[in-house]
């Protein structure tokens, strides 16, 4: 059984209203008939809620990797807040009468067994394709990147300049026809621009904030183009040879919007096994283009040094449903790795991870891993920019010799007196960072590690860097989330 | 490689982007820097091929000019982003530093995330959500102080005053910069705490900040400033001059200022308040002095009000009613003095708190029971435990 401590509950729980009604509940001695297995994988509870009946709430720890919570209240959201609150009472040291594993339990716990060896079965099986299906959804999605090329090709017609925020409404109307022609990449790839044109508020830009956007906007003109070009080649491509699995080079399946299962990436190959992963820094931002929460984690792997992204997305419409992501402070241990397709920075996922306390080694090896060299790291970062679909903010590891100030610009110098000006223009939805620089501790202005996003401005040329955390001997400071 | 050209043609395709294609058929500014292109392109083939692109686009008609601009603009930018500039010349000193003792930056984000909303957002429930975080010590975060400074001119009045007094004096000096640069002496509500702040953490610094507020502020920010006077023998003559003023909140601020000093005028102001008329305004500096010439002013009038209200001797319920409020006014100033002296006053008054209780008017004089007792409780144990059957009188009797 898992040590069932604050933590643990807080990692499990859906989210923190959640974790927090649990406790109320945990607190109120809410929970009572608090039973036990003699082995300690099986933990009951009693909840009076607002139903009639007291609702049965159960932690099953018969796979520690994988509880299983059981509640009979009618809420969609696993584990409940009953649950929660059980695990409470087993992490207050609540006292649980020893029962046996009641038969009906046993029963599921038999059934989930099969469950779970048929999924393994089945997932070792090869997969059958339609492939009348595939060649009919793919020539849809021919004519949605045809139908993307004359939207994009009209806007540039009438210039960026008449574009407002009611334009950009009716042109996300149209773009609803590449949800169902199998693009939603290519959909939000629109929306990106559509949504430069309107105000957190959604309502329509000054002068002064439209003459902003136009370089922007300009730069996901230049991508949407990209995206067709290479889009219809690739799509044509697949639709001549039907049984050609997604392309695993570049990013461009994810771009028009396959969402790869795991399965998929194991069949291609795309797994790393036995991988150590540091959250470096943390981010949660609503991304208003996709319509959707997006939480995400950038890692680095221990062995290699190379910096991953994890990303949840929670769309509006079932964020009460799906678990919003949180930092994580300690050394992910994933059996196996699956790392999608693409850029500097690939989108990693994984099924079942075991955490382990992070370690002054483990710090070594990852300021091990930083560039000390600025020179070739900005020469890697300038030939993957110019790529027209690559990820626009690549992260890296810099081995610095001082952070400093030239004027009241903050620079960060290698050891070779190469610099890198420091910017807080970065993602959208991440917190501003470099005025943080001067509240640390003075020992980490030299010879430490920075994590950085890079950013490269086309309207004042300047490719600039924002730091996202420090990593020294003793720790990750982070500077966003 | 020209960067120079790059740049221009950079320049004209974003011109040509936000006019709209349809123009660029022909455009003759595009057409003016094409032989520059082209003789650059001998030396670098990918101008070679922008010029050539370039050429499309003039060439294009208004059905393909379209096509022909994303070509151009894709090119563009794939070049541009390959020199992209980067470092900075000039001499490269350290960062100015402010260490911050004890703090982290591990809070994990579902507490960090919601409560930098909390203090940057509107909406409803906030408050709760910044004083649970202050309970749970969150605060100690680095990452919270930028959004804990721009709460302070938050809308909602009583999470900027929160964030003023309780939260933002957690970071210490650190801050100040951050405060000077965002303060404005002609500014309202948040440059005022602001200013407070400022006084608070550095009094001996903020000295210029105080006489440009008093200088060139509104009212509200002169009574703020006033409040922040006192620390200095030059401010005594403004801050008497002060006390006489029309305005009761800037009589206020004079005599919280002059609390601070010890010397006689001040001394003598706050002897003056208490035989005055603006004991309410003066309760503070009173209560937190401890000059002897004042506490005995103090006791000498308590002793006087409780002998009148005690003797009976008035009948009016008015002017009752207003040595109550007195008499209110001059037990709360008592609050938390553990003298012996005080204690021996306020042991004497519990023993006729049932006299005093019975007095008439409005405030009444179980008013001035409950204030008494309310006082006592907050006094030391010694006082506490002794008249403990007198404590229970008015509770027993009249709070009833």
């Amino acid at each position: 059984m898992p040590n069932v401590n604050e933590a643990f509950i807080e990692a499990a729980a859906p989210n923190a209203e959640a974790a927090r009604n649990g406790r109320t509940l945990a607190l109120k001695n809410q929970l009572v008939a608090l039973q036990r297995s003699e082995d300690g994988t099986l933990w009951l509870g009693r909840c009076q809620g607002s139903g009639r009946t007291v609702y049965l709430c159960s932690a099953d720890f018969i796979d520690p990797d994988k509880p299983v919570y059981r509640c009979t209240c009618p809420s969609r959201q696993f584990p409940c807040k009953h649950a929660l609150g059980l695990l409470y009472a087993i992490a207050g040291g609540k006292t649980f009468h020893v029962v046996a594993v009641p038969e009906d339990v046993v029963a599921k716990r038999v059934k989930a067994a099969a469950r779970g060896e048929a999924n393994s079965t089945d997932a070792a099986k090869p997969r059958r394709v339609n492939k009348s299906a595939l060649a009919k959804k793919i020539r849809a999605q021919l004519e949605g990147i045809d139908l993307l090329e004359k939207l994009t090709q009209d806007v540039v017609r009438l210039g960026i300049g008449t574009m407002n925020a009611k334009m950009a409404g009716e042109l996300e109307e149209q773009a609803k026809q590449l949800g169902n022609a199998y693009l939603p990449g290519a959909q939000t790839a629109l929306r990106n621009y559509t949504t430069l044109f309107r105000s957190e508020q959604g309502d329509e830009l000054s002068a002064a904030g439209r003459e902003a956007v136009y370089g922007e906007a300009l730069d996901q003109l230049g991508r949407l183009y990209a995206l067709i070009r290479r889009g219809r080649a690739y799509l044509q491509k697949r639709l001549e040879d039907p049984e050609l699995a997604p392309e695993t080079e570049s990013s461009i399946a994810a771009w028009l919007g396959h969402a790869w299962q795991l399965r998929e990436l194991k069949a291609c190959g795309l797994v790393q096994t036995d991988v150590e992963l540091v959250q470096l820094a943390f981010n949660t931002r609503d991304d208003v283009a996709r319509q959707e929460y997006v939480d995400t984690g950038l890692w680095m792997h221990l062995g290699n040094g190379r910096i991953f992204i994890t990303q949840t997305f929670r769309p509006y419409k079932a964020v009460k449903f799906i678990k919003s992501e949180d930092s994580f402070f300690e050394v992910a241990q994933v059996q196996e790795l699956c790392v999608y397709p693409g850029d500097l920075n690939p989108r990693v996922r994984w099924d079942k991870l075991q955490v382990r306390p992070l370690e002054r080694r483990d710090l070594i090896a990852m300021r091990g891993h930083a560039r000390d060299h600025f020179a070739t790291v900005i020469k890697d970062v300038k030939s993957h920019l110019k790529v027209p679909l690559a990820d626009r903010c690549p992260v890296f590891a810099l081995a610095y010799r001082r952070l400093g100030a030239v004027g009241r610009e903050f620079v960060v110098e290698d050891r070779s007196g190469e610099r890198l000006v420091i910017t807080d223009a970065g993602v959208t939805g991440e917190p501003r960072s470099s005025h943080l620089l001067s509240l640390l501790p003075r020992e980490f202005l030299e010879d430490q590690t920075l994590i950085v996003r890079f950013r490269h401005d086309l309207d004042t040329g300047k490719l600039q860097v924002k730091p996202l955390s420090v990593v020294t001997e003793s720790g990750v400071i982070r500077l966003t989330l | 490689m020209s960067l120079s050209v790059l740049t221009q043609v950079y320049e004209e395709v974003r011109r040509l982007a936000i006019a709209g294609s349809v123009v660029a058929p022909g455009d003759f500014r595009l057409r003016k820097l094409l032989p520059q292109l082209e003789q650059t392109g001998t030396k670098a083939p990918v101008l070679a091929k922008l010029s050539e692109v370039v050429k499309q686009l003039i060439e294009s008609t208004e059905a393909t000019s379209a096509a022909a601009l994303l070509e151009l603009t894709a090119l563009v930018h794939a070049v541009l982003y390959t020199q992209g500039e980067t470092g900075l010349d000039g001499e490269l000193v350290p960062i100015k530093t402010f260490e911050l003792a004890g703090l982290k930056t591990q809070t994990p984000a579902s507490v960090l995330k919601p409560l930098q909303d909390a203090l940057t957002k509107k909406g409803s429930g906030r408050f709760d959500v910044i004083c649970e975080a202050h309970a749970e010590m969150a605060f100690h975060d680095l990452r919270l102080i930028r959004p804990a400074l721009a709460a302070l001119d938050d809308n909602y009045s009583e999470i900027a005053d929160f964030v003023a007094l309780q939260i933002l004096p957690l970071y210490g000096d650190a801050i100040l910069p951050e405060l000077r640069a965002a303060f404005d002496p002609k500014g309202r509500a948040g440059h005022v705490r602001r200013l407070l702040l400022m006084h608070r953490l550095d009094p001996a610094g903020t000295r210029a900040c105080v006489q440009r507020a008093l200088e060139e502020g509104s009212k509200e920010m002169r009574i703020a400033a006033i409040d922040c006077l006192g620390d200095s023998p030059d401010d005594l003559p403004f801050l008497l001059e002060q006390v006489k003023a029309k305005t009761k909140d800037v009589r206020a601020a004079a005599l919280r200022a002059l609390g601070r000093g010890d010397a006689d005028d001040a001394v003598k102001a706050l002897c003056d308040s208490i035989r005055g008329g603006d004991l309410a305004l003066a309760v503070t500096p009173i209560r937190a002095s401890r000059n002897r010439a004042v506490w005995d002013a103090l006791l000498a009038a308590a002793e006087r009000e409780s002998a009148a209200l005690i003797d009976g001797a008035e009948g009016d319920k008015r002017k009752l009613g207003k040595q109550n409020e007195r008499m209110c006014l001059l037990l709360e100033c008592l609050r938390g003095r553990g003298d012996e002296k005080t204690e021996s006053f306020l042991r004497s008054l519990c023993e006729r708190v049932d006299t005093l209780a019975a007095v008439g008017g409005e405030p009444s004089g179980k008013d001035v029971a409950e204030k008494l007792v309310s006082v006592v409780g907050a006094g030391p144990p010694s006082l506490q435990s002794a008249p403990g059957d007198a404590r229970e009188t008015p509770r027993r009797k009249w709070l009833r």
